[in-house]
């Protein structure tokens, strides 16, 4: 079955000479990155170019009594300095894209001027004529705080001595949307038992290799705006710097040369972005920004942070009837671009996983707190989910004394569409993943390893996603302001060969490769010769960008009805060419046939576009030119889905974690690139099993943040991960014509509860069911000793 | 980077000038992968840089009938790859493997690790295992310290503001020691939570020589007197390793951060020094 699954991944039934959907092509990109040769912003310098720093607030909360700042000004090379006073009726408020319901939004402002509200939050922006003297002049400008508590726990934020952050929010909660479908109520009256959990979704920092960077430069004669950013959504930040400034979009021109990763954490408005434009006019020069790691962790965006309650009501058999949550979600110090969807929508929506739970209830409490904004985060919201329902059953399986797969494989959705999935292969990745880990095999191994005193466990999980954001009218409903939509647009030149634009925005993603790929197989002309364009809002057409794992199913089914029209039009101007009617003219492999085989009989898709350049005979009716411009609105999402299986050992002595094997079983239906696709399960995984074991910002008690650099805060590193196993299976969309779902962000759901699940079952002769991420050796330990201590008490 | 100036002498004997000139208002830069994060992140800064890199006369192992002399220039990679180094001292090799990552193990230099005297660093320990003699230089001349004495608290040593530290000097392992050198990384900066350098000496069945020194646990690297004095003269055992291993943080102050408390250090010291002193044993 699945040898005739993968047959499908295969566009046409005949071999064609030009389709390279389904081949692992190589990349494009790779020979200027692995040279060395990439163009990133930091490296870019314009003539008479100036640099700013931001002056950040070292406490967590405190009222601003006075910023003197003449100090700073004498400085030799130090052109101006820009406060909250200076920009406060010129700079608007920084507001969100998504309001998720009911919601209220306290004011942010670029530059604070009456409070600070985070260890990080902008008090003033410093220009100068080197990098050197704006870090000089930072500790010259000198700002009376008064500080005041700092709240910094999503939960302690709800109590009800808790202190107010902004003055129009009571008890600092934004909003609490719900979600639900049956009734719980009933759940709970047909249950036989109640299973009950609390988790903590830690909070992480996106870290991509590159952080944040900013070149601007306003034109002040034409007031026009360059501004090199590094954008995943170049189009969508044109609009929000614009309307944030008051300044007219036509004249705001987005470069986003390379980027190096993104990972969520540069797809939001931030307060660099517009005060960066701003100076640039107001001082009349090119100014750069480049943000430090320690920076970027005071200052990017955070992710998850959540800590959640859940109550189930299950049948004696594994039934699962009912789902009851509340979700702590923490959104920092303001309200960041998409920060209230990504737990009320992203994960509510989808809590109940791979399984079918006919009662449902959720309420998110978006709570504001004295820490760096949280948003979304590779996965967004669809990893909190995962990973709730995914520690949720093996809690049933414990309770009920159940195999944990068995509790999976009696809730698993087996037909579709279901709510919010359109199609899925949940059971048989369930069943292969058993397979290729050998389960069982595994499970023997289990209890020969433990009489020897070693722990080892197995985890297997599933989970599922929706992706490819969209459509327009399904976003309005949510209250995302955006459409759901991609760009293309085709340039056919004289020679034949076509320059093709997205509005999508790779970070690393390999768009210059997978979009030449579909472009090429529907044009039926080489790869060669396609040029991929993206990353310049002057010379590609409006588009939405790159997130929730959309390029392939959005803009990649926009490149491909796109190129569709251009066949179109090309057989009505090859048939001026083949003389005979466009109806009878076939196509394939780049040449252009009159069947019923008149002088000529053939002729080429590049001479085809000669003609339309050159239109000295046009089809009756028809425009010059081949160009094609198309926006792809899908009418639904589609949800990939897979399952992961993880075996671990714990040294009980240091409770540290070893990965002995991780197989991967994904279905994102049709790939376009399978190596980009394994790749992007290898990030994915990467970063997922960081989050399980590794990763942890913390903060002081007074909201100093102590993971302020990578000394302190543990990324995985290569010799940290497992060789993985990655498998794919082919269930295509009936969304989109390409049948291709998303990729990009199953590693990251789909790592933490298989590595948690692993964790746990090693550790079940001690009677530990539960350790909250990260599951770090000290952690572990101490949950060792502490069953250690109960168990000999118990004895007693 | 707050500006500073910078000089690059191209001997012992400038180097030692140099530093005798302008004292505290100097810092030396070997490798560099102590001293230039802490500048660039501008928790350090300094009036002048002494840039000792030219110095080839402190980046050499001498092998001699009875002492080992290595260059305090001497990378960590060439203390791992370093095959007669080896023959003697495979802990050596196994340490330096353990240090940090590719990078800085071909940029790093040992007589940079020492001279920091980070808490957790790898050096001390092995330095303090291996007995050995660190010597330092100025204008005055040279002294030599022994490990024991070198060490002075939290990256503080006895090394002095015009003094450069120009070689270790090690013994031969003409008793043939056998030594182990076991680390917990920390996930992040890959330094030791707790590290434990361990060497064994038979005579017969019993223990006739043991040395142990720990890393990561109190200000500085130390030996654990009270673990050794168990082990001494003993048969080995499990129960015997298991009970000197007991007293391996004995009258030290155990360090706490937010990765590992006292109680989490303790074991990982307890556990890296239970394994090196079986391995050790096994070696035999």
């Amino acid at each position: 079955m699945l040898k005739e699954k993968s047959d499908l991944n295969r566009a046409t039934d005949t071999p064609k000479r030009f389709n390279f959907i389904g081949q692992s092509v190589k990349r494009r990109e790779d020979p200027a990155l692995l040279s060395g040769h990439g163009t990133f912003i930091d490296n870019i310098k314009l003539p008479n170019m100036a640099y700013a720093a931001v002056l950040r607030s070292p406490y967590a909360h405190a009222k601003i009594l006075n910023i003197e700042t003449s100090e700073a000004l004498a400085l030799e090379g130090i052109i101006g300095i820009l406060t909250g006073a200076d920009i406060k009726n010129q700079i608007g408020a920084i507001k969100p894209n998504w309001i998720a319901g009911d919601i209220k939004v306290p004011d942010h402002p670029a530059l604070a001027h009456t409070k600070v509200n985070y260890v990080g939050d902008a008090v003033a922006f410093i220009v100068g004529e080197t990098r050197d003297v704006v870090q000089d002049a930072l500790e010259l400008v000198e700002v009376d705080y008064e500080p005041l508590d700092a709240l910094i726990n999503e939960e302690a934020a709800a109590d009800v001595d808790a202190i107010q952050i902004h003055n129009d929010l009571d008890g600092n909660k934004a909003g609490t949307p719900l979600m639900a479908w049956g009734d719980y109520r009933q759940a709970v009256e047909e249950a036989d038992q109640i299973v009950k959990l609390r988790l903590e979704n830690n909070r992480l920092i996106p870290s991509p290799l590159e952080p944040r960077v900013l070149v601007a430069n306003v034109d002040v004669f034409s007031g026009k705006t360059d501004l090199y950013i590094p954008s995943q959504v170049p189009h969508l930040h044109r609009r929000w710097i614009a309307e944030t400034l008051g300044w007219p979009e036509h004249k705001m021109h987005l470069i986003c040369p390379d980027i190096g990763g993104g990972f969520g954490a540069k797809m939001h408005l931030y307060i660099e972005e517009v005060l960066v434009c701003y100076a640039s006019r107001h001082f009349g020069r090119p100014i750069k920004w480049t943000e430090s790691r320690s920076e970027s962790h005071l200052s990017t965006h955070h992710g998850r942070a959540h800590t959640q309650y859940l109550e189930l009501a299950v049948k004696n058999n594994g039934q699962v009837l009912g789902l009851k949550l509340e979700i702590f979600a923490n959104m920092g110090a303001y309200l960041s671009n998409m920060a209230t969807g990504v737990p009320s929508v992203n994960c509510t929506y989808f809590a109940n996983g791979n399984y079918n739970i006919p009662h449902y209830f959720a309420k998110t409490n978006l709570m504001m707190t004295n820490t760096v904004p949280v948003d979304a985060y590779r996965g967004a919201g669809r990893p909190e989910a995962t990973y709730l329902i995914e520690r949720a059953m093996d809690k049933v399986a414990e309770k009920l004394k159940l195999d944990p797969l068995e509790v999976r494989r009696i809730n698993v959705i087996r037909e579709f569409p279901h709510n919010f999935y359109d199609s899925g292969s949940f059971l048989e990745c369930m069943d292969v993943a058993r397979d290729r880990v050998d389960y069982d095999g595994w499970r023997t191994k289990q209890s020969e390893a433990r009489k020897q005193g070693r722990y080892i466990g197995i985890g297997l999980i599933n989970y599922t996603e929706s992706c490819g954001m969209a459509p327009s009218e399904v976003l309005a409903r949510i209250g995302f302001d955006r459409g759901g939509y991609e760009s293309a647009q085709i340039r056919v030149h004289p020679d034949g060969k076509v320059s093709f634009a997205t509005g999508s925005m790779p970070q690393g993603h390999g768009h210059a490769t997978s979009y030449a790929q579909i472009v090429a197989s529907t044009l039926q002309i080489p790869m060669e010769d396609i040029e991929v364009i993206y990353g310049d809002t002057d010379a590609v057409p409006m588009g939405i960008g790159t997130y929730n794992s959309r390029s392939m199913a959005v803009g990649g089914s926009a490149a491909k009805i796109c190129a569709k029209k251009i066949i179109k039009k090309a057989t009505k101007y090859a048939a001026v060419l083949l003389k005979c009617d466009a109806e009878k003219v076939t196509y394939r492999d780049g040449v252009f046939t009159n069947p019923e085989d008149q002088t000529p009989s053939e002729v080429s898709f590049a001479k085809v576009a000669r003609l339309a350049a050159v239109p000295h005979k046009k089809p009756e009716g028809e425009t010059p030119g081949l160009d094609e411009i198309y926006f792809h609105d899908p009418h639904a999402m589609s949800s990939p889905n897979g399952s992961h299986a993880a075996v671990v050992e714990v040294d009980i002595e240091t409770g540290k974690v070893k990965i002995l094997e991780y197989v991967a079983i994904d279905d994102a239906g049709v790939l376009i690139n399978p190596m980009l696709a394994a790749g992007q399960i290898h990030g994915g995984v990467a970063q997922g099993i960081g989050q399980a074991l590794f990763e942890h910002v913390q903060y002081a008690a007074d909201g100093q943040l102590q993971t302020g650099s990578l000394l302190d805060y543990a990324l995985p590193k290569s010799d940290m991960l497992p060789n993985f196993k990655t498998e794919f299976l082919f269930t295509p969309t009936k969304t989109n014509p390409l049948g291709v779902k998303g990729i990009g962000e199953a590693g990251t759901i789909a790592a933490p509860p298989v590595i948690v699940s692993a964790i746990c079952d090693a550790l079940k002769p001690f009677g530990i069911s539960h350790i909250d991420m990260p599951l770090t050796p000290p952690r572990i330990w101490k949950a060792l000793q502490n069953a250690t201590i109960q168990s000999k008490t118990g004895e007693n | 980077m707050v500006p500073f100036d910078y000089i690059r002498p191209k001997t012992l004997k400038e180097a030692c000038a140099a530093l005798e000139e302008h004292l505290d208002d100097a810092q030396l830069l070997a490798g560099g992968h102590t001293l230039l994060p802490l500048l660039k992140m501008r928790m350090a800064a300094t009036d002048i840089l002494i840039d000792i890199q030219d110095l080839s006369e402190l980046r050499r192992i001498e092998i001699t009938e009875d002492m080992i002399s290595i260059g305090a220039l001497t990378r960590h990679v060439d203390l791992q790859k370093s095959v007669e180094l080896f023959r003697d001292w495979p802990v050596i090799r196994q340490a330096a493997g353990q240090i940090a990552d590719l990078q800085v193990r071909n940029r790093g230099t040992i007589g940079g690790s020492l001279s920091a005297a980070d808490p957790s660093a790898d050096w001390p320990a092995v330095a303090l295992l291996l007995s050995a003699q660190i010597t330092l230089q100025s204008t005055d001349g040279e002294r030599t310290v022994k490990a024991e004495d070198y060490f002075a608290g939290m990256m503080e040593t006895v090394r002095g503001p015009s003094e450069i530290l120009t070689k270790i000097t090690l013994p031969r392992n003409s008793n043939n020691m056998k030594a182990h050198y076991h680390k917990f990384r920390h996930p992040a900066s890959g330094y030791a939570v707790a590290s434990a350098a361990v060497g064994v000496t038979m005579s017969g069945n019993k223990i006739d020589h043991v040395r142990i020194a720990i890393s990561g646990i109190s200000d500085h690297a130390y030996l654990a007197e009270k673990s050794t004095k168990i082990l001494m003269n003993e048969i080995p055992s499990q129960s015997l390793i298991e009970e000197a291993v007991q007293y391996i943080t004995h009258d030290q102050t155990v360090m706490s951060d937010q990765f590992a408390d006292t109680a989490y250090r303790a074991q990982l010291a307890k556990t890296m020094c239970y394994r090196a002193l079986v391995a050790c044993l096994a070696d035999q």
